[in-house]
């Protein structure tokens, strides 16, 4: 714990560290919440930064902040400015659903590169953190061919520690079937709110469509978070092998060689189609590499929380 | 194509290894987990089939390596016209003989075996080694050399009138190339084909040898031909004799001519008489008496496309009859020669200190023997009397003796220098002759019968002649006296042996001539002069004509040399009998044009060891760029997301494989 503090204290925030690195932190609930703070700590010098009711905590004044929120007492104690701040009183209730799938338990450098898993699981933790300091409800829903594990949506610290525990628990296995699990959430919530899904969407994609669309229906917010591996965007330097799908074991002998330009374009070419189709429902999308600090997904998510108010 | 190393292609058989790889490791490309096949899925389908064709292009380029750099190792060569060959040793044979100087067209034959020749020398290289054998002057060494050598050799090459022997021919050059250095061997045949040129029966004369054969000029040529001069019936007139001459034509040869051809006679250079014959016909033609010297004449038909043959050479000695005694007990065979020959006048009998020869029997009159005059020495029929002999001779100064030997059966008279006369002689029975001191003059054997001599002879203390028989003349030592040659024999005795005169013995050009006592030179009929070396044996007589034997400025002597007879007749050997006639490895070549294609069997192009292994490498190149091609950046960077924040390079290596969600 001394060195992750060493790695905040000494101006490299634990939300920009390259997951590599960050996988070697420790783990999931503290990795988390360096990851938070890193990621609130940079926030707290930005003009999105909301206000609540509820005191939250003290920060040195900054030109341009609200005189209303001087702490006079602290100024009178400490003879300097310190404004409060307040956690946002929300009731919004935020759901994860976080893909299992064998394919989420892939990673191309298993030495060093993090699983797409570890990477989701990392990030759903990491957000439920964020949103229950923000004093929002958090559940989660695990699924791969069928949904796994289920955590009803529920505020305080109490609640995030069972959420990284359900969370650490979570293996890859089986295939992938996106469509049962937000349905079935669909059914479950009673309440609108945001859904966020965390997948390498190598799902059937009208299916999955379609669910998405039929949460939107039902008036939730949805945030995609597209997880994909470094190694997913590019063909590896192989002049010709056999590859095979872990989760159905279809094969393909393939000429890399032949086809590098291609398979990038098509993988760009699918990502694409994904955010074209999203975007015209209010469906953010956003496209996280697990070789890319956690940071830019919790902006995604941020932008997200900023519009629901 | 050929190669020079061919053990190397067995392993050739390397090329099943690729092959074998391609058709039963397949399985062992490597597999890999790649979670995101839908995206390969979405450009790879195309390329399936790409791949497979790829694989067989990548299998049969690597097949093709291998065998390109097992063909380099081989030392592969293309053959063909125009291409190269080994070092070969090559011996050129020219028939050159009298009937290559037949006419055909506008040009002589030999000059088409010339230009043949010539073809050949054209493709040869600086490391073949070359043997020119003129079959018609096969007294000309054959000397070894390189293509220009062989050039002047061939343009020296002119025609002989002799008889080309080609069996002979072909059997020298097989011993010449069966000493050659050079493992490459061939005998090239430039000839007319003419059957008579070829034995009659005996093994392949080229044996195993390659021989390419000219046989273009291979066809039936008509030709009138004058076979035969005859004076005096083969016995030399006389002085103050007349004689008659019989010129005999050539029988016409399956071509159903029957003309007439006329014909001149010639004696001293003056016409003396002129007829027609039909082909295979004779005429004779009466020649006035002349006084004493030498009389030179010849028959002249009309030229015909085959000259050489048209005319007949005649030559003798008009002179005195020879004086003759016989001692002692000579046989009655000679006896009655001699007097037969006396009565004619063609001998004179007298006594033995004044004869020209002496025909001793047992030795006797040897004692008595001229100073000037030659001595025949015949054995006595009972072997009792050899010591008798034995001690005649010691007397006489002729360092020779006669011992018992056995009956060895019938056996034919051989020799060089075995006179014509005495051809096909059998002799049952002979004594041995052995020397028994040293002759004042080198012994010459001209007859040999069942190996050992039956005619020596040699020169005495004084410088006199004499010859030693080992048989008695009656019919139970030898077939002599009951032939028709025992009177020519005596004959050729008394007027050619002793020096008197020359006999009327057929020669042919080719013959050695055996040089008179006295001769310094010899002229030839061109009017060339040759000395006489030590061998007192005139060769190289590739003319017809007169042979002049001269002792300074005088003639001693004149031999006239004909055609021989079987160069006249220009019937092509059958096609059935050129391999028996030649060798088993024959090519037979029938036109110009196909000539240089046909020589040098062993043929070889440019070794192709550098341009095969260059392609190897080529292709090595090319296998290597099509097994890797479009890998692009071997790190696997992407390119197109290189600004992107967070763009890393990818591994390079896809290990993919499943992993556990917790790091």
């Amino acid at each position: 714990m001394s060195d992750s503090r060493t790695v905040s204290r000494g101006g490299r925030r634990a939300d920009l560290l390259d997951p590599a690195a960050l996988s070697q932190l420790g783990g999931m609930e503290f990795v988390a919440r360096e990851v938070v703070e890193g990621f609130l700590m940079g926030l707290h010098r930005s003009p999105h930064r909301g206000f609540s009711a509820e005191y939250a905590e003290l920060r040195a004044y900054q030109a341009g902040d609200d005189l209303r929120y001087i702490d006079w007492r602290m100024f009178g104690r400490s003879d300097r400015y310190y404004v409060k701040q307040f956690e946002e009183e929300t009731n919004l209730r935020a759901y994860l659903c976080i893909d299992v799938s064998e394919s989420m338990g892939w990673s191309s450098d298993p030495g060093t590169q993090p699983s797409k898993l570890w990477y989701a699981k990392h990030l759903a933790a990491s957000l439920g953190l964020i949103l229950i300091r923000q004093g929002d409800s958090v559940g989660m829903a695990a699924f791969h061919e069928r949904t796994i594990d289920r955590v009803r949506a529920r505020g305080g610290r109490r609640q995030w520690h069972e959420l990284a525990r359900r969370l650490e628990s979570l293996e890859s296995a089986g295939g992938t079937s996106a469509e049962g699990a937000l349905k079935d959430l669909a059914i479950r919530l009673r309440r609108r709110g945001l859904v966020v899904l965390v997948s390498d969407l190598l799902v059937d994609r009208d299916e999955t469509l379609t669910a998405l669309k039929f949460l939107r229906h039902h008036g939730h917010e949805v945030l995609v978070f597209h997880v994909i591996d470094p190694g997913e965007r590019e063909l590896p330097a192989a002049s010709e092998a056999r590859f095979y799908d872990p989760e159905t074991e279809d094969e393909l002998l393939v000429s890399v060689a032949d086809i590098r330009a291609e398979y990038r374009e098509a993988v760009e070419d699918a990502l694409e189609e994904w955010r074209r189709d999203l975007k015209p429902h209010g469906i953010d999308y956003q496209v996280v590499d697990t070789d890319s600090p956690m940071t830019l997904a919790l902006r995604a998510y941020l932008r997200k929380r900023e519009r629901l108010g | 194509m050929g190669a020079l190393s061919p053990l190397f292609l067995l392993a050739g058989a390397a090329v099943a290894v690729p092959l074998y790889l391609h058709l039963f490791h397949r399985h062992k490309t490597r597999r890999l987990s790649f979670p995101a096949l839908r995206y390969l899925e979405r450009t790879e389908r195309e390329h399936a089939r790409q791949i497979r064709m790829r694989q067989i292009l990548l299998l049969l380029m690597r097949m093709t390596v291998l065998l390109l750099v097992v063909g380099a190792g081989a030392r592969l060569f293309f053959a063909g016209r125009g291409a190269s060959h080994p070092p070969t040793a090559t011996v050129i044979i020219i028939d050159n003989s009298l009937s290559s100087g037949l006419v055909d067209g506008e040009r002589r034959v030999l000059d088409g075996l010339k230009e043949l020749a010539h073809a050949t020398l054209d493709e040869a290289t600086d490391d073949d080694r070359f043997w020119v054998i003129r079959a018609g002057e096969p007294w000309l060494p054959a000397l070894p050399g390189n293509a220009v050598d062989g050039r002047t050799a061939v343009d020296e090459t002119d025609v002989s009138e002799a008889a080309g022997d080609l069996t002979a021919a072909l059997q020298r050059g097989r011993r010449l190339l069966e000493v050659a250095e050079l493992p490459v061997r061939e005998i090239h045949l430039l000839s007319d084909l003419q059957a008579s040129a070829f034995a009659q029966s005996g093994e392949a004369p080229a044996g195993d040898i390659p021989v390419v054969v000219w046989s273009g000029t291979r066809r039936a040529a008509g030709n009138r031909a004058l076979v035969g001069v005859t004076v005096g019936g083969g016995l030399p007139p006389l002085e103050g004799q007349r004689t008659q001459v019989t010129v005999e034509s050539m029988e016409a040869l399956g071509t159903g001519d029957s003309a007439h051809v006329p014909v001149r006679l010639v004696v001293n250079e003056r016409i003396r008489g002129a007829t027609t014959l039909p082909p295979g016909a004779q005429a004779t033609i009466s020649v006035p008496p002349a006084g004493s010297g030498w009389i030179l004449g010849y028959a002249d038909a009309d030229p015909d496309d085959l000259r050489s043959d048209d005319r007949r050479f005649f030559a003798f000695r008009s002179r005195p009859p020879p004086r003759v005694s016989v001692q002692g007990t000579a046989g009655l065979f000679v006896d009655e020669a001699v007097s037969v020959l006396s009565e004619a006048g063609r001998v004179r009998m007298t006594a033995p200190d004044a004869a020209d020869l002496l025909v001793s029997g047992n030795g006797a009159g040897l004692d008595q023997r001229p100073p000037q005059g030659a001595v025949v020495i015949l054995p006595p029929a009972d072997e009792t009397l050899l010591p008798a002999l034995n001690r005649r001779l010691a007397d006489a100064g002729i360092p020779w003796a006669f011992q018992p030997a056995p009956r060895v059966g019938q056996s034919s008279l051989v020799g060089d220098a075995l006179p014509p006369v005495l051809e096909g002689v059998t002799v049952r029975h002979a004594f041995d002759m052995v020397p028994v001191g040293d002759p004042a003059a080198p012994p010459r054997t001209l007859a040999e019968a069942d190996g050992r001599p039956w005619a020596v002879e040699s020169r005495g203390p004084s410088g006199r002649r004499y010859l030693l028989l080992a048989s008695p003349l009656d019919r139970d030592a030898t077939s002599l006296p009951v032939s028709t040659s025992m009177l020519r024999f005596v004959d050729w005795l008394a007027s050619e042996w002793s020096g008197t005169g020359l006999a009327l013995a057929e020669r042919v050009v080719g013959d050695h001539l055996p040089a008179p006592d006295g001769a310094t030179t010899v002229r030839f009929p061109s009017g060339s002069q040759i000395e006489i070396d030590g061998t007192r044996t005139v060769r190289g007589t590739g003319e017809a004509g007169f042979y002049r034997f001269l002792v300074g400025d005088s003639t001693l002597s004149v031999v006239a040399l004909n055609p021989p007879r079987s160069e006249s007749r220009l019937e092509p050997l059958s096609e059935d009998r050129i391999s028996s006639a030649i060798g088993p490895e024959v090519s037979v070549v029938e036109r110009e044009a196909e000539w240089r294609g046909e020589v040098f069997r062993e043929r070889q192009g440019p070794e192709l060891w550098n341009r095969l292994l260059l392609s190897a490498l080529l292709l090595l190149l090319i296998e290597a760029f099509a097994a890797t091609s479009g890998t692009g950046s071997p790190l696997g960077i992407r390119r197109d997301s290189e600004s992107a924040p967070g763009a890393r390079p990818a591994p390079s290596e896809l290990v993919g494989s499943a992993t556990s969600g917790s790091s």
